[in-house]
């Protein structure tokens, strides 16, 4: 129980953390995040300041970590996966870049626009979440197609 | 509105199917010096500068 409290304590803290340097960074502004996709007139290249900056840090984080720290609250860090570069991701990724590119949201800055007070953002979460629901009935459905035959 | 759906239907398959978006591939997996990161990032990055730069001028989406 002590531990629980303590790992929703600590998740508060890094998502309070994350959603300041979102809205801080301007990548809860849709515009500002189509500016700095938009190549066809002039660059907005604030984001890669911000894009590159948060790589920079986590990049510490994760050099550091395993090796010099321990977490607060358990025993390691968790294992983490290293599967194949696989056709899923590319595809996905590839579609999560055009939805991205169309609307200048994506999922973090889009629930840290909620706290905003974005009126887009409840619209965009729902489709998003919609989305994702869709995405897990395809898979399973190609699944049993193919058990089936 | 239209566009702001099709959009979050979008990003909501893509993460899902991908496994990641610009926080889990972008400042997590590139911090951690994935791969698979590295490669969703490139992906991602050339959709959306192709989506911002041309599509969404070709379909006429509102700014």
């Amino acid at each position: 129980m002590k531990h629980q409290a303590q790992e929703a304590f600590s998740g508060l803290l890094a998502g309070l953390l994350f959603g300041i340097g979102l809205a801080l960074g301007g990548m809860v502004d849709p515009g500002e995040v189509i500016g700095f996709l938009d190549w066809s007139g002039v660059w907005n290249p604030a984001l890669v300041g911000v894009l590159g900056g948060a790589v920079a840090v986590s990049l510490v984080g994760f050099q550091l970590a395993p090796r010099r720290l321990r977490p607060w609250f358990k025993p390691a860090f968790p294992e983490l996966p290293n599967k194949a570069i696989d056709r899923p991701l590319i595809v996905g990724a590839v579609l999560f870049g055009l939805g991205w590119g169309l609307a200048g949201y994506c999922p973090g800055p889009a629930l840290a626009g909620l706290g905003l007070g974005n009126g887009e953002a409840p619209v965009f979460l729902a489709a998003m979440v919609a989305g994702g629901l869709l995405q897990s009935w395809w898979a399973k459905r190609g699944a049993a197609a193919s058990d089936g035959a | 509105m239209g566009w702001l759906i099709v959009a979050g239907l979008l990003v909501g398959w893509g993460t899902r199917l991908g496994s990641g978006c610009t926080s889990g591939h972008g400042v997590c997996g590139l911090g951690r010096l994935a791969p698979r990161s590295l490669v969703a990032v490139l992906a991602f990055m050339t959709a959306g500068v192709f989506t911002a730069s041309l599509l969404r001028h070709w379909l006429g989406v509102p700014t």
